[in-house]
């Protein structure tokens, strides 16, 4: 029963051969830093769809930019204009602008 | 004429029982099994068409498998037996044909793409998060490769799922002409060696829905398939329990035939 709901909740158990092997301290990390952005974060959207792509928090660490919550999506990034970052999608499978077999 | 090979591990009888499946559910289509369990357990395989693996590329952690060694021993075996393969599509053993027209779709797809390579995913992975393009950007050994196949033009580095390659011949002709024999991730190694050399590549999401059902995880139980065969999907990976395969196996054919009645 116990499973089941973790299954229904998760899509997955822990026990689940493909998911087992991969709890480890770096994912932890990755998704703690994906709660809080989930939280107090914002949604970046593909410009090319305009779909959501992640619930993002940006921190300023290091002299770098990380994007907390970006690894949750396979994404592509470059300049839109000076200032600015856009991202898209990289999979055609979530991206509607990127299919050709299901547009009418 | 779409040749198709299955990499396997699995015992003797249960390769057996997939290779008179899918020869009962793909009429016409040429299957090639390559195994790469033990020797031992391929010697019992009764399925003709086979060909053992002995390459340590296959085996180890899956971050530095190479299946080079599938695909050269493919073409080599396509060659001896004289099959005229148009197409050839390559999937693992626990990636599940649910319809009898599904080869007619892949060819279909590789037509309408005008690609000289499909795969699930496959797309230019430069300036992107996914996580193989970003560890071998900056592996020497890989970018090396590539330069050495194309030293003056750009070498971007593209990435599909190794499960469900497909090639057209002269795609695969050209890549067993290379040395790949690199410490390198297949589903890396692969695409990024075909677009320095030129070919065109294409993801099947964008061109058919054949691949949809195709993903990391969760693994597909038996108690999906009644929803997928209603579904009409056309394929589902990954399925590895190996204990349902004889009742996978007897739900989809029965389907068929409840069709063609």
């Amino acid at each position: 029963m116990l499973k089941g709901v973790v299954r229904l909740i998760l899509g997955r158990t822990f026990s689940d051969r493909l998911f087992a092997h991969e709890i480890t301290r770096e994912r932890l990390r990755l998704l703690s830093k994906a709660a809080v952005a989930g939280i107090v974060g914002k949604t970046v959207f593909c410009h090319l769809c305009g779909r959501p792509l992640a619930r993002v928090l940006p921190v300023f660490r290091r002299g770098k930019i990380e994007l907390w919550g970006m690894h949750m999506c396979i994404a592509k990034v470059d300049f839109d204009d000076r200032n600015t970052l856009r991202f898209s999608h990289v999979l055609a499978e979530n991206c509607e602008a990127l299919r050709r077999h299901d547009r009418p | 004429m779409i040749v198709h090979s299955i990499l396997s591990h699995h015992p003797a009888h249960v390769v057996d029982a997939m290779a008179e499946f899918l020869q009962a559910l793909g009429n016409g289509v040429r299957f090639c099994l390559a195994y790469g369990g033990e020797q031992e357990e391929f010697e019992k395989i009764l399925f003709e068409d086979k060909i053992f693996l002995a390459d340590p590329g296959l085996r180890g952690k899956i971050e530095s498998q190479n299946f080079s060694c599938w695909f050269r021993a493919v073409l080599d075996w396509a060659e001896r037996m004289n099959v005229a393969a148009e197409v050839v599509h390559f999937t693992e053993c626990d990636h599940i044909p649910l319809r009898p027209d599904y080869w007619s779709e892949i060819k279909r797809s590789v037509c309408a793409s005008g690609k000289d390579f499909l795969g699930k995913w496959c797309m230019d992975r430069t300036n992107t998060n996914e996580q193989f393009s970003l560890h071998y950007r900056n592996d020497p050994a890989f970018l090396a490769h590539l330069r050495a196949l194309r030293p003056n033009g750009p070498n971007p580095i593209w990435g599909a799922l190794a499960n469900g390659m497909t090639f057209r011949l002269e795609a695969i002709r050209a890549l067993c002409n290379v040395d790949l024999k690199l410490d390198c991730f297949t589903e890396i190694l692969i695409p990024s060696t075909l677009r320095c050399l030129g070919f065109e590549l294409g993801d099947f999401d964008e061109v058919s829905s054949v691949f949809a059902r195709v993903r990391h995880r969760p693994e597909f139980l038996l108690s999906d398939v009644s929803d997928l065969l209603s579904q009409d999907a056309w394929c589902c990976h990954p399925f590895k329990n190996i204990r349902d395969f004889s009742s996978l196996f007897e739900n989809v054919l029965g389907r068929r035939q409840s069709r063609a009645c």
